[in-house]
């Protein structure tokens, strides 16, 4: 989303236009959402949270600066916002130890995943991307559904962008063997079936 | 190098596929009514101060006002009601003579200063707990 489109409603709201505020909430609900959903595993949960994000988001919205791109600041709310809930529920968050070496085939996970039937198959990565740990899940989403670049996420997480690199290159690693591990025994059972 | 171009196309392609998660139909219109309702308890809690700026200057302009007179016309001010009241009494005043005299133990004492210091920390405790509930309400 052009950070112009956005700029029209953000003035708007500044100037007392609450109602425009909706047009920007409908634009990041579902990004912040689903952020909120990775961090806290509990779409309950997530859904509190969500709307208090875009709650401080407009209370915080004449300091916005516009330096960086208004869902880029609102991610970042949304990041710290979930983390607060999980402090405050005295919950920390799960990060990942993964074997960067983990052995892996990209041919088996894909044709794994091509056997199946559409809704099966976007449920089968859904509940692969649930398993990683939440930060993990968080750089995946920024990065392959935002478009987000390294550096972007990296000020969202407060982290270096070399962190962020390396920990994309780890959790892709681990998606496609998640996916593969979980894939081939559900194909053996609907072999079975047939 | 080849491989890893794939995979970060075949997960692009998955992530892409699964979609985002979707938020409760009256999701906006709940963001809406919570800050319609932070707006007003925003209104609300505006404190009004007691003095306002205006009455702070008048009371200052008063005081510098009443000083000045004092230190101005000191020589005129003498010799009238002021001589009449007799403070110069005050410092051959011994209050001692006046009062039985108290006597109080070393127990008596300590027994003061200890529960003193209790009823400091625990207003100090329970100003720290009321802060910390303030906050998280």
């Amino acid at each position: 989303m052009s950070q112009n489109a956005d700029q029209h409603y953000i003035e708007a709201v500044i100037n007392g236009d609450t109602r425009a505020f909706s047009v920007l909430v409908d634009r990041y609900k579902y990004m912040v959402f689903t952020l909120a959903v990775k961090i806290l595993k509990s779409q309950e949960e997530a859904e509190e949270v969500s709307q208090d994000v875009f709650v401080k988001a407009y209370t915080a919205l004449s300091t916005f600066k516009g330096d960086a791109k208004f869902s880029t600041w609102l991610y970042k709310i949304a990041y710290y916002q979930s983390l607060d809930y999980l402090k405050k529920q005295k919950r920390t968050l799960n990060t990942s130890s993964i074997d960067s070496d983990t052995e892996f085939h990209l041919a088996s996970a894909e044709n794994a995943l091509d056997s199946l039937e559409a809704d099966e198959r976007k449920l089968a990565i859904k509940s692969a991307i649930d398993t990683l740990a939440p930060d993990d899940a968080v750089v995946i989403t920024l990065h392959y559904f935002e478009e987000l670049s390294l550096k972007e996420i990296a000020d969202i997480m407060k982290l270096e962008a070399n962190t962020v690199k390396v920990r994309l290159f780890r959790s892709r690693k681990r998606l496609a063997l998640l996916l593969k591990n979980k894939l081939e025994p559900e194909i053996l059972a609907t072999y079975g079936r047939k | 190098m080849e491989e890893n171009k794939e995979l970060d196309d075949f997960i692009r392609r998955s992530i892409k596929a699964t979609g985002l998660e979707n938020p409760s139909i009256d999701f906006t219109d709940s963001v809406l009514s919570k800050i319609k309702l932070a707006n007003e308890q925003e209104s609300v809690m505006v404190a009004k101060p007691l003095f306002s700026k205006t009455t702070w200057f008048l009371i200052l302009a008063a005081v510098v006002a009443v000083f000045s007179y004092v230190f101005m016309a000191k020589s005129t001010a003498e010799s009238t009601w002021l001589a009449a009241i007799e403070l110069n009494k005050l410092t051959s005043f011994n209050l001692s003579l006046y009062i039985p005299e108290l006597y109080s133990s070393s127990a008596f004492v300590y027994g003061s200063i200890a529960i003193t210091l209790f009823v400091w920390i625990q207003v100090f405790l329970l100003q720290q707990r009321l802060h910390k509930s303030d906050a998280l309400g």
